[in-house]
């Protein structure tokens, strides 16, 4: 099985931990990526206010599966979900819940950890950290 | 021919637009529609080079060919996560 999903609506992580569940696994492991304080600029540490994400939504989608495919081929997972928020989000909030099955635990890390990682390079999704004094698109001039 | 064009992001809020349609000749290349697009949007160069395209929701590389009606999406850096 597998679930992929841009929303605007809050992720329920317990939710989505536990409907990811196959009676042929033995290892559920959860991402679980929080909207954190400090800036990824470093002159800005512990500044910011809120983040704004916006996604590209259908393509999102289309790259969050195929990126799925890729870890159900490569690292033998059964069940995958992996939502991702959009719009407003303040601190200590949930931006990602990736969470994979699998029948033992390696498979299950390295699955999840393999998601994310794609996901951060491939899926079309920006963000935007507020300050009290100004915004910056995340990543923009690597 | 006409092709829709996207932005998103920091492309959406340099040009002010979450879309709009462009008129270019027909066989066009994706490299063909991002100068245009540059021409009639230059405020779009501080992204340009890091941008990628996408075609239909597909990444496409700068000389595939961009269809009549085509999505055509500028996708700056991405920063999911």
């Amino acid at each position: 099985m597998i679930e992929c999903l841009v929303t605007s609506s809050p992720i329920d992580v317990g939710e989505i931990s536990q409907r990811v569940g196959d009676r042929r696994a033995g290892a559920v492991v959860t991402f679980v990526g929080t909207v954190r304080l400090s800036s990824s600029m470093k002159d800005r540490d512990g500044e910011v206010v809120r983040l704004e994400y916006e996604a590209y939504g259908p393509m999102a989608e289309q790259e969050m599966r195929k990126i799925a495919q890729e870890a159900i081929e490569q690292f033998d997972v059964l069940n995958l979900i992996l939502h991702h928020r959009v719009g407003v989000l303040i601190i200590g909030e949930v931006a990602v819940c990736i969470a994979v099955t699998t029948p033992h635990r390696e498979d299950a890390f390295d699955g999840c950890r393999y998601v994310i990682e794609e996901l951060k390079k491939r899926v079309p999704i920006w963000k935007k950290e507020v300050f009290i004094d100004g915004a910056e698109w995340v990543d923009l001039h690597p | 021919m006409t092709i829709l064009v996207r932005y998103f992001g920091p492309a959406r809020e340099a040009v002010g637009l979450e879309e709009e349609s462009l008129t270019v000749g027909k066989g066009v290349t994706v490299s063909e529609v991002r100068s245009a697009l540059l021409q009639q949007h230059p405020e779009l160069a501080f992204i340009a080079e890091a941008s990628r395209f996408a075609v239909n929701m597909k990444y496409s590389a700068d000389n595939e060919p961009v269809p009549e009606g085509a999505e055509f999406a500028i996708i700056p850096p991405v920063a999911g996560g």
